[in-house]
């Protein structure tokens, strides 16, 4: 049998070996680096909820205005997660006996919470409070993304410093007027936002402690 | 201890002998002529060796040697590499399945409700994130203790540090979770099965309780009474105003309850009476002293009162007093006597030895002379350690001043036929020890087997009782001896109601369900009625029995009945004789060496004991001492020269028989042979903080207090054991710039100190117009302000900051602070500060954001005191952001200078340039324990718009900023949905951002706002002319401003050793151009 000899044209890859070599470390580190970058890891977080509701079906196609449920959007930091009353507004007729719907129901009839995941998260040395910013007349939109569109709500932006950044040092392209801030997919005109920041006195502040505390 | 005596040298205690040659006792070394100082120590020696700004490296407290730190930092590499990967911890949204419609997520409500402490309320404002109340303040519309001292405040009421730090208590994972049978397990099952023979043992039965004004206890304890026949009711209560009550018993017939009316007196006089933090009244007392003390308050434009305290021990009354006399307890009487004398009250002047000394009479003389003067504008208070018939005189003394019904109120009693405290105890262990056994002991609170006096050995009298049922939070030295405990349920765990001191019916309502269960008094006395109603039916129930039901969601809103205050009573002094002096009180010399008077003190960190398991308090220092963490015995001066004593040194203390070993603090101006022993130490079974069997927290000092000596023990004897016990004191701890160098001599400290605190006499004000505390022209200026002639001045290396907004400041009034440390447990529970325990105060990790430092001035024997709060000093010019590499502290455009955990990497440069010390730095993770499953209720308490710092990081005051922004978002927000008229780039209003320190301080000394209005409050501060900063040389600007001291001395007494040069002003008036010292020299 005769041996196996490796043809002599592979002498010619001998030269890339090396290259090969070198480069995978480096290949890798990059790989990983971008692997762990919020782009990569935070864009599309998308855990399953207990129930699942759907925003695109609720606030695309129904067209309900996102403060129905997150009512104290505008008066709080925080938007508010409904309680499970709100849903039963119009559950305990649309739909009353789904059984996608029974955590609701369940605890709507015992008075126990609903134990939903949250997606949009921030580390918890930065203290974003929603009030300031639905006052300023920042849109939904540019924080969470076309939730209209979403059948299952995930994490569409960054939320990284260096992202919140880019809008408090500019931000006339992500305002809007008043009225139209909870509105999905609006596009502003094209003064619109300089309009509204000088109106509105917006100078969003960049100190340390306008987040961290 | 060594079981030789060391030798005691004898001398005479002859005060003529020392203050008519205006000599010192021979043995002391001569009080320099220097202003002010901080220590004895730095007196003393002639290089201060608190070169401590870094201390030397301690040994790591666990030590880590090197090979497991390389598995310890691979595993946790591996780990990091898993957990970035990975997105932050899952978190869950849990929104209630019903909210109810004044709830907001994530935003704070605040809720009336009461604290009560030796039997008198407080009321109190909780704060309460989504169900978990997190911070205890002052209830700002209380009508006792709440109201404007600085104009435009009308909201305001300040709170004690007990009061504050109680909270603690609730989330302590110690406290006792469920009942026990003889210090065995137990279940409230169990207990309900036990009911009815307790019930059945109540005829004839016992009930022990700690003092309470709660209207609703009042009204069980008659139904019980009525019902039970043979049953009696005891109420006890080791610190306990009812000498007062005794007193004016002897003076008015029947026993009624004084209130001074502060801010209507020019002259206040204090004989052994702490008016700020020990009377019931303090909340009251704090505000009418200061409107009457600032010099635009109640008494008109450019009129301040003169407070007068005569001591033994140094309380926040006397280290506020303009004159202050130092004597011992048992001359109380004599003194009293003398100014009833002098006044025309009837008394004959008495003949004790130490009115006839120069000084004590010079003061008695003056004094006179001033309250005849002012008729009508004084009054006379006496403390709780005199005598009754030291309270009777001095009704008297009011009476012939016609302060009765002008600067002073005395209520009807709501109990006026109860028996002393001290008696009641008596009687009960009498009846406990009789022929006759009794069946059931209810103990309602309190702790008697430690704290009863020790003659009566209460735990004995205890077990000789056929069943005993002890209420309590903790598993305590007495639920330990008793055959039943019951978990207390916490104040704001349960319904309640008290009575201020005037008398105003205080509702508490609950904040939470009980953490671990347990009843409150009122749920337990109505189980032992047998019919088991809810706290809140109880006390509806009372309201209606009294006829002040009114609107109950109006009250409970409010958290008081309106118009419920005790009723002024019509009282005539009613000819009496005080008793003979005691022959110790009368002569003169009669004590010599180590024969000395022992005095009894609550605690700063535990009060009477019972918050020894109360971590805040156990850190919070003793306002003079600075003491953290330990109970002492406070000696004087000269009794330390006598006795060869130094500051830790352990001597014993012999009362009759008995004798406790206690390390001893030298105090400055204590009396002459009294000796200050602090209760409240030395508890075994007060908790993981507070002391074990094993190990205790301090020196149980109830060992020598007996039924006899229950206020003070007129005969003891001291003796140095010649053995050591280092006492956790941070005096010397973040001093600036005085002992950092090893070469900044006595003298060196001498002339800085008077840049740091500057005073100044209330005559000097007046009299000189242009006097200002900042003395001369700043010595830097910018290019721009730097004149075309004169002096050549420097030019500053920083490059200035605009500021267009909102510029945040706080200006702090030396005169109204009395030192109460409000302040800092306030700062503890809003910031999420850490607790670091002893062992760490000695490595000088205590981690308060705002500290008080204490100066003394003048001599050793008759020190004037100045307490200056510091924190932060929000430089504009910031030492400490120029050093950071990393850029995590840096400045805000609103001036502050923020600092970012999540950026410091912890090199602690910035702590090392801040020249003001206020930098804390995070050497171990102090928050670790929380961590622990059994502790997790404890993480509860934090407060959710502060993040809780990691080990490595530099931490500091804020300015509360989280308070800041959430105002400033929130009026913006208001504003720009049309809810608020007005431009978002207007200045904040004063009060709208209050800080925390701001809110607890009882006198109002911090003020906080917008330098940016003109007319702000703090604004118009930072242009009074008693305005300085710290350390103007360095030019940092710091925003916040101290306004120097006033005293208002009576000129005929000579001023007590005024500080020789203070105020960086000449008394002249002139400018006084500041000395330039070499920059960058510190």
């Amino acid at each position: 049998m005769p041996r196996f000899t490796f043809p002599e044209w592979t002498e010619t890859l001998k030269k890339f070996i090396n290259l090969l070599v070198l480069g995978a470390p480096i290949y890798l580190v990059a790989l990983v680096a971008y692997g762990v970058t919020p782009q990569a890891i935070r864009i599309g977080y998308q855990p399953t909820q207990p129930v699942p509701y759907s925003h695109a079906l609720h606030a695309g196609e129904l067209g309900m205005d996102c403060r129905y449920c997150h009512s104290t959007v505008e008066r709080a930091g925080e938007a508010a997660i409904p309680p499970a009353a709100v849903c039963m507004n119009c559950h305990s007729t649309v739909k009353p006996t789904s059984d996608l719907l029974l955590p609701i129901r369940q605890a709507f009839a015992e008075n126990q919470p609903v134990h939903w995941t949250r997606v949009t998260d921030v580390p918890d040395y930065v203290y974003f409070n929603h009030e300031a910013h639905v006052n300023a007349s920042v849109g939904c939109e540019s924080c969470h993304g076309r939730i209209d569109q979403m059948v299952k709500v995930y994490q569409a932006k960054p939320l990284t410093m260096e992202w919140c950044m880019a809008c408090h040092r500019d931000p006339a392209p992500f305002l809007r007027n008043a009225e139209n801030v909870t509105k999905m997919g609006y596009k502003p005109a094209a003064d619109e936002g300089k309009k509204v920041m000088k109106d509105n006195s917006v100078r969003p502040p960049t100190n340390c402690s306008t987040c961290h505390r | 201890m060594s079981a030789k005596e060391p030798e005691q040298p004898q001398h005479e205690d002859n005060y003529d002998a020392a203050y008519n040659s205006g000599e010192q006792p021979a043995m002391m070394p001569p009080t320099p002529e220097h202003g002010y100082w901080r220590s004895l120590r730095e007196l003393d020696e002639s290089t201060p060796i608190s070169s401590n700004e870094f201390p030397a490296m301690p040994e790591v407290s666990d030590p880590l040697h090197r090979r497991n730190f390389f598995q310890l930092m691979g595993a946790s590499m591996a780990l990091a590499g898993v957990a970035t990967g990975c997105r932050y911890e899952k978190e869950d949204i849990v929104p209630l399945a019903r909210r109810p419609e004044d709830q907001v997520p994530g935003q704070a409500q605040h809720y009336a409700t009461a604290f009560e402490l030796g039997g008198v309320g407080q009321a109190l404002l909780a704060t309460s994130y989504e169900g978990r109340p997190i911070k205890l303040d002052g209830n700002p519309e209380h009508p006792f203790a709440s109201g404007a001292i600085v104009t435009g405040t009308e909201r305001h009421a300040g709170c004690s540090t007990f009061a504050q730090a109680s909270i603690l208590n609730m989330y302590d994972p110690d406290r006792s979770q469920s009942p026990s049978q003889a210090g065995k397990g137990g279940s409230m099952d169990g207990f309900r099965a036990a009911l009815a023979t307790i019930r059945a043992g109540l005829a004839g039965g016992r009930i022990l309780s700690e003092a309470s004004s709660s209207p609703t206890v009042q009204s069980l304890k008659r139904k019980l009474l009525a019902k039970y026949p043979g049953l009696q009711w005891h109420e006890y209560e080791p610190l306990s105003w009812d000498n007062e009550r005794a007193g004016t018993k002897i003076a008015f017939g029947r026993p009624v309850r004084a209130f001074a009316h502060l801010d209507r007196c020019e002259t206040i006089v204090t004989i052994d009476c702490d008016l700020f933090v020990e009377h019931p009244a303090a909340p009251a007392y704090n505000r009418d002293f200061a409107r009457s003390r600032r010099m635009n308050g109640t008494l008109g434009i450019g009129k301040m009162n003169r407070l007068y305290s005569v001591e033994s021990t140094f309380s926040h009354t006397g280290a506020m007093a303009d004159h202050r006399l130092a004597l011992r307890s048992e001359h109380g009487l004599a003194f009293a006597m003398a100014l009833d004398a002098a006044l025309g009250g009837g008394g004959g002047t008495p003949s004790a030895e130490v009115l006839k000394e120069a000084k004590v009479d010079k003061f008695i003389k003056v004094l006179v002379e001033e309250l005849q003067q002012n008729k009508g504008r004084a009054v006379v208070i006496a403390g709780r350690r005199q005598s009754p018939d030291v309270h009777a005189l001095v009704a008297r003394i009011n009476s012939a001043l016609g302060a009765i019904g002008q600067t002073i109120d005395y209520h009807e009693d709501p109990e006026p036929d109860r028996p002393r405290h001290v008696d009641a105890i008596k009687t009960l262990v009498g009846e406990l020890n009789g022929p006759n056994r009794v069946k059931t002991l209810v103990i309602l609170g309190g702790n008697p087997v430690y704290d009863a006096p020790v003659d009566l050995d209460f735990a004995a009298a205890l077990a000789k009782a056929e069943t005993s049922v002890h209420l309590s939070e903790y598993v305590n030295e007495t639920s330990q001896k008793a055959s039943w405990h019951i978990p207390r349920s916490h104040f704001l765990e349960t319904w309640g109601d008290t009575r201020t001191w005037d008398g105003t019916i205080t509702v508490g309502q609950p904040l939470i369900a009980p953490l671990y269960g347990g009843l409150s008094s009122i749920e337990l006395l109505s189980m032992l009625l047998g019919e088991e109603r809810t706290g809140e039916e109880l006390v509806r129930a009372t309201h209606e029995e009294l006829g002040v039901g009114g609107n109950w969601r109006q009250i409970v809103h409010d958290g008081f009945v309106p118009n419920t205050a005790l009723p002024v009573a019509q009282v005539q002094v009613a000819g009496f004789t005080p008793a003979a002096l005691s022959a110790t009180a009368a002569g003169g010399s009669v004590r010599s060496g180590n024969d000395v008077e022992v005095t009894f003190h609550y605690s700063y960190s535990s009060y009477d004991g019972r918050y020894a398991n109360n971590a805040w308090l156990q850190e919070t220092p003793d306002f003079l001492t600075k003491v953290t963490w330990d109970n002492y015995a406070l000696v004087g001066p000269e009794t330390a020269a006598a006795l060869k004593l130094e500051n830790d040194t352990l001597i014993k203390i012999k009362v009759d028989n008995r004798e406790v070993t206690v390390p001893c603090y030298t105090m400055p101006g204590q009396a002459r042979y009294s000796i200050g022993l602090v209760l409240g130490g030395g508890r075994t079974a007060a908790g993981r903080v507070g002391g074990d069997a094993k190990k205790t927290v301090g020196v149980n000092t109830y060992k020598v207090r007996t039924t006899a000596g229950f206020d003070y023990a007129a005969t003891a004897k001291v003796t140095a054991t010649g053995e050591k016990y280092e006492l956790a004191s941070v005096q010397e701890h973040w001093d600036i710039r005085t002992g950092l160098k090893p070469s900044v001599t006595q003298e060196g400290i001498a002339e800085r100190l008077p840049e740091l605190v500057k005073d100044v006499t209330h005559e000097e004000l007046a009299k000189d117009k242009s006097w200002s505390a900042e003395g001369g022209p700043a010595l830097y200026w910018d290019d721009k302000d730097a004149p075309t002639d004169g002096p050549k001045r420097g030019l500053s290396l920083f490059r200035e900051k605009e500021y267009a907004g909102h510029r945040w400041g706080m200006a702090i009034d030396l005169t109204t602070c009395t030192g109460c440390n409000a302040c800092m447990v306030a700062c503890q529970a809003e910031n999420n500060l850490p607790v670091v325990g002893r062992k760490e105060i000695f490595h000088n990790r205590e981690m308060h954001w705002i500290r008080i430092d204490r100066y003394f001035g003048g001599s050793r024997t008759e020190p004037v005191v100045v307490h200056q709060p510091v924190a932060c000093q929000q430089c504009e010019n910031a030492p400490c952001e120029q050093v950071c590499p990393v850029g995590a502290t840096s400045h805000s455009d609103e001036g502050l200078n923020d600092m970012a955990y999540n950026r410091c990497i912890g090199t602690r440069y910035c702590a090392n340039n801040c020249p003001y010390k206020v930098r804390k730095f995070n050497f171990l993770d102090w928050n670790k324990e929380w961590r622990e499953a059994r502790n997790k209720v404890r993480r509860l308490l934090f407060n959710p718009e502060v993040t809780v710092r990691m080990r490595g990081v530099m931490e500091k005051c804020t300015f509360c900023v989280q308070r800041i922004q959430n105002a400033k978002i929130h009026a913006k927000a208001q504003i720009r949905s049309g809810q608020r008229p007005g431009n978002v780039n207007e200045p904040m209003p004063d009060g709208e951002v209050e800080t925390a320190c701001q809110q607890a301080c009882p006198t109002e000394a911090i003020v906080f706002g917008d330098l940016s209005d003109k007319n702000s409050r703090v604004a118009r501060l930072h242009e009074d002319r008693r305005q300085y900063a710290l350390l103007p040389d360095l030019y940092t600007k710091p925003r916040n401003r101290f306004l120097a001291k006033v005293r208002n001395p009576n000129p005929k007494l000579a001023p007590p050793a005024a500080p020789a040069h203070h105020g960086g002003a000449a008394p002249t008036g002139k400018a006084n151009p500041t000395k330039p010292t070499t920059p960058g020299g510190h």
